[in-house]
Parts: structure tokens; sequence; C-alpha cells
């Protein structure tokens, strides 16, 4: 009787002694071979998941830790998911896991068929804790806007609501947000596939890069439109620039930023009659606009192309949705575009000739 | 000496236009193409659209006996802006034939939906506060229905309509130009009958009546005037701000006069000068990628804070 107490100092002796898990070492660590924007820390039992300054435990279902952790957890394989970009939808499908989208926001935009389907709930936007609550998916997966995404974040979590946030778009490289198919995979557990599936992307996307570093010639474009009297174009560092540049294109009016560039129609006169090919960043679907604006006559070429390629009935375009997550097919297109006479067996997928 | 101040202002007016006309972002270059089909219609298209936005923020100055009234007050901007972005943002949501009627007559369409409104109630004798009240609710409803809109659609629509909301004195083609300069001529034309009505109409309305003046055709034709000339500015150059509050303070304070014998044109020559200005700097700052509105806010702002500054002995 006199050692009442004895449970009370095991148990405090046991909470001092239970370390915190980010603390702990890693089994071994996966950072992506081109992301520099998260990463995995391996540990018996669950693994830790760095996404900029948020970390996220994941662990299985009905594991308990054996150290403490005030991180939000998630458990996993999440079997129903919710997503809000196009750009993460491919992940699913390349991993064969499509029925596990649950709800989506903006359902018309979804361009795959594997997809459109199956019968998936459509969110709003923005995200309605109410409507996550009531349809209780394993995982909802957004993006982040602005600062205050960070605090809806907390405010779901709060809720018990599973959510994480993705930022393939904020990535300078279009194989850098290919390489977010392993973020994604994580939350099924199949981080091997993605990783797997990745390698073979970046092997081909560089076969057909190394077949052009040896082409002399390399074609002039100009990529962009006229909206409200200037001339709009892809920053020089954009993963578009990227892309053009790998694919044996030189890009014109080139700038040294990865944001959209405003620049003068003067600036496009003085190179409108160099230009090879012309990238239309729009939803133009023949040349009549063109024909219908005088400013456009001073393009000298013929080899116009845009993106509308893959186009549903509702006016999803798959360029936004597939394109991204697979630099390898698209650096394929436009080294078709550039140099038809070497790729003559690719079919354009999401460009075409107008 | 007001004559004096009246060449002043035209000389600005001569410098600013041939200052765009020989240089531009490509430098002093003289090129024919770039002369004809960038270069002429952005300084008509200027010179024209700050005049136009200048005088119409003056008569709505007059007709509402409000300093701060302008030409966005009576909702006509925002009712183009709102037909606008049902074509920009709404395409998939309505019948392919609206999409193909475009921007253009959309445009025209919201305003003088608006504008039929106003007349609407003028016609039922609504006073010209309560007028006021009605085009301040008429642009709250078109902004949520614009908001709306913006929820409901892709980000590629929504920045192709705020594109168009920032406003550029570079969208019309030379082909365009000489139905842009009819109609522009065409709302100027009752400016020239006008200055004698608003200088008894400034005075009040009782003060006009006792004149003689026929106060509700006054009240009509100002109406139509601004409706038909900011519908006008909007269709081709989207919503451009500030000229029209700006302009008429600095025409008052320069020739230190009310008399709308000269405050009127001095009024369209300031909006002028101040269009070609802020082109002009938009020229000197390519890389900068700024827009007409941003920088006439930019100045415009301080500009009436130290013209209220000014002014603060008189109104005590």
């Amino acid at each position: 009787m006199q050692n009442w107490y004895y449970p009370f100092i095991f148990l405090y002796s046991s909470l001092l002694l239970a370390s915190d898990c980010q603390s702990i070492k890693p089994e071994h660590t996966y950072s992506p071979m081109v992301s520099k924007s998260f990463s995995i820390d391996y540990y018996k039992g669950y693994r830790i998941l760095h996404r900029g300054l948020d970390q996220i435990i994941l662990k299985s279902k009905n594991t308990e830790l054996s150290c403490e952790s005030k991180l939000f957890q998630i458990e996993t394989p999440v079997r129903k998911i919710v997503l809000t970009s196009t750009t993460q939808l491919p992940a699913l499908e390349l991993l064969s896991l499509e029925d596990s989208l649950l709800g989506f926001q903006g359902k018309k935009y979804i361009y795959s068929n594997h997809f459109i389907k199956n019968k998936i709930t459509n969110i709003s936007h923005p995200l309605v804790a109410e409507e996550l609550l009531k349809i209780k998916p394993d995982l909802v997966m957004t993006y982040e806007l602005n600062s205050q995404s960070n605090e809806l974040i907390s405010k779901f979590r709060k809720l018990k609501i599973p959510i994480v946030l993705n930022d393939d778009f904020l990535e300078k490289s279009s194989l850098a947000r290919a390489e977010w198919l392993v973020y994604i995979a994580s939350f099924y557990n199949k981080e091997e596939l993605a990783i797997k599936i990745f390698n073979d992307i970046l092997l081909r996307y560089n076969l057909i890069k190394n077949k052009l570093e040896t082409i002399k010639k390399r074609r002039k474009v100009l990529i962009g439109d006229i909206q409200n009297g200037k001339w709009v174009t892809c920053g020089g560092e954009s993963d578009l620039a990227k892309l053009i540049n790998d694919a044996g294109g030189e890009l014109l009016l080139s700038s040294k930023s990865s944001s959209t560039q405003r620049r003068s129609l003067e600036d496009l006169y003085l190179i409108a009659s160099v230009p090879d090919i012309w990238l239309t960043q729009n939803n133009w679907t023949n040349l009549s606009f063109i024909k219908s604006d005088s400013r456009y006559k001073n393009i000298k070429t013929s080899n116009i192309y845009n993106n509308q390629n893959r186009i549903s009935a509702d006016g999803a375009n798959d360029y936004w949705e597939m394109g991204m997550s697979r630099p390898d097919l698209l650096l394929e297109d436009y080294a078709t575009m550039f140099f038809p006479e070497i790729f003559i067996q690719h079919k354009l997928l999401w460009y075409k000739k107008l | 000496m007001r004559n004096f101040k009246f060449i002043i202002l035209i000389i600005l007016v001569i410098i600013a236009s041939l200052f765009l006309l020989s240089y531009g972002e490509a430098g002093l270059l003289f090129n024919q193409t770039i002369f004809w089909q960038l270069r002429l219609p952005k300084v008509v298209v200027a010179l024209l659209s700050g005049g136009i936005l200048a005088t119409a923020g003056l008569l709505m100055q007059v007709f509402f006996q409000n300093p701060l009234a302008g030409p966005d007050i009576l909702g006509v901007s925002a009712g183009s802006s709102l037909f606008v972005a049902l074509w920009v943002m709404g395409a998939s949501f309505f019948p392919s034939f609206l999409y193909k009627i475009g921007a253009t007559v959309l445009s025209l369409f919201g305003a003088f939906s608006v504008f039929g409104i106003l007349l609407f109630f003028l016609y039922k004798k609504f006073s010209r506060f309560s007028l006021l009240i009605v085009g301040l609710l008429i642009s709250t409803f078109a902004s949520s229905c614009i908001s709306f809109l913006m929820n409901i659609s892709t980000n590629l629509q929504v920045k192709n309509y705020l594109i168009w909301t920032l406003g550029s004195f570079r969208n019309v083609t030379i082909e365009e130009l000489p139905y842009f300069i009819l109609m522009g001529v065409i709302s100027l034309i009752p400016l020239l009958f006008l200055p004698k009505s608003l200088n008894l109409f400034q005075l009040g309305e009782n003060y006009a009546k006792s004149m003689g003046a026929n106060v509700t055709n006054i009240k009509n034709v100002l109406i139509t005037v601004c409706a038909f000339s900011i519908s006008t500015v909007t269709l081709f150059c989207g919503p451009v701000g500030f000229i029209g509050i700006i302009a008429p303070h600095l025409a008052r304070f320069y020739l230190k006069s009310s008399n709308m014998n000269y405050v009127l044109p001095a009024t369209f020559l300031f909006g002028s000068v101040i269009a070609l200005l802020a082109e002009s700097l938009l020229v000197l700052t390519p890389s900068w990628s700024l827009s007409v509105n941003t920088i006439l806010g930019f100045f415009g702002a301080p500009v009436v804070i130290i013209y209220l500054y000014h002014q603060r002995n008189l109104h005590q």
C-alpha cells in the first residue's frame, strides 16, 4: 500500500524515456533524383514524409507508434482519396489505383476515361470541411495557393480530416514535377513501383535529349499570343523553356525568369520573320483567329501548333493531366514538331498543327 | 493668359504623341510596319480615350455635384465588364452562339443595358442621388456575378479576364482604328453644345430652371453622352480607371476657373496628356510588365490627395 505511487513513477519514466519520433535516426532516406521539394525518412514501423516545413507520419492501420510525436499522422495505405488538381490524377493511373479516387474538385476538367467512368463526388472550390466529413476520405490532397493554405490545412487537421499539400506545380522542371508520383505513391505504400516508373520516364527523357544534343541547327521557337496588346510568352527559365531547349529548340524572346512574360509587340515584330515554329498557348482550333487579327500576319511561319489535340467533350485537356506527368512523351512531341524527319514514328499526342 | 495655358497643354499632347510615335520598346527605330500597326493606333487610342474618359468624368462630377464621381460610378463600366466576364469565363455554360458573338458586342450590350436601366429610372423621376445609388448597386451586383463566375471558371479563363481588366490602349488594331475614331467622335460631338447648359447646371437645378434651362433634357443628354463614351472606351481598352477623376480636378486647378467653356476642353486635353504619359512610362519600363491601370493608380491617388490638400481652404 505504501508503494501506491510506483505505477505513476513507472508511467512518468516511460513517458520521459519514450523518444521523439523525429529525433530517431532513420533506417534510410529516400531523396528524389530531380525534385528538391520532398523526401521520405524510413523508420521501423512508420515513415516521415517531409514537404517543406510540413512533416507527416505515415503508418500502417492499427499500428501503435513506439515513439512520441505531435506530427499529424496518416494511416496507409489509403483506400479513398480526394484530389484537387488534374496534375495529381495521372499518378493514380500510372499506379493502377484509379478506383481509389473518391472525389475531385471540378469533375468536368478530368480527361481520362479511367476516372470519368467511375462514380466520383464533385468537390467544392474552395474545400468545405462539412462536405469532406460527409464523404470520409482517407486522404485529401490539395495545392498551396497562398499563405492562408497552411491555416486551412491546420484547421482541417484539427477536424480530423487527413489533408496534405502537393506542390508539384511549383517545380521548375517537368521532370521534377513528374517525380511527385513518388510522393503520392507513399500514401499507398507503393513508392518502389513509383520510383521504377519515374526512372523509366527519366531514362526515356534523357535518351531523347541525348539524341538531339548533336543537332547542329536548333529550331527557333516562338511561344505565346497577343493578350491585351502585349505578347505573352513563357519565361526563359520555365519548365516549358527547358523542354524546348532539351528538344533541340531555341526559345525566342527568352528571358531570365521562370514566370510568364509580357513583351512588347515591337519586340515581337523585330523577330517576326525568324521563327521556324510557333506554339500558341491558347485554345484555338484553327487559323481563323490569326487571320482576323492583322498583328499576327507579321509572324512568318506556317508551322503553327497548339496543345489542343486531346480534349474531352466537356473541354478537359489531357495536356494538363497526363502531359504534366509524362515529360518523356511531351519532349517527344516537341522533338517531333521540331525535327519531324528524325522522329518519323512518333504521332503527336498533345500538340496539333493548326 | 488662358490661351497660353491651352497652348502649353496642346504642346504637351503633341510632344507626348511624337515621343510615342518615334520611340517604342524597339527603341528609336522607324519601321513602317511597327509605325502603322503598333505606334499610330496606340497614340490615337490613348489620346482619344484619355480625353473621352476625362470629359465623361467631368460630366459625372457636374451631374452628381460630387468631386469624386467618375466613369465607374454609374455602373456602365461594371455592366460592360460583366458581359465581357460572361464571354471569357462563361463560354462553357452558355450556348455556342453566344461565344461567337464575342466580347465586342457583349461589352457594348452590357454598357447599354445599364444605360437603359439608368434612363428608365431617370424617366421615373429618380433624383440624381438615387441614380448614384442605383449605379453603385449595379456595380456591386456586377462584381458579385463576376466573383461567382471566377469561382466556377478555369484558371486560364480567370487569367484571360483579369488581363482584360488591366486596361490597355494597345488592343486596337489598325483595321479597328477607324471604328474607334468614329465612335469616339460621335460621343464627343454633343460636348460642343453642352458648356452653356453645364455652367447653369453646376450652380444647381433650381437656378438652371429659373434661368430657363430644360433640366430634364440636360440630364438626359449628360447620361446618354457619359454611357456612350464610357462604353466606347471600355469596349476597346477595357476598364481604365482614375483619368475620369483626376483630369477634371487638374483642369480646374490649372485654369483656376469653373467656366465650362474652358474647363471642358482643358479636361479633354489633360485626359489625353495623362493617358499619353502613362503609355510613355509603359514604353520606358518594358521589363516591369506594368499595365495602364497600375500606373494610373500609382500616380493618380497621390495627385488627388495633393489636390485635395491644396483645396482644403476652399472647402472650410
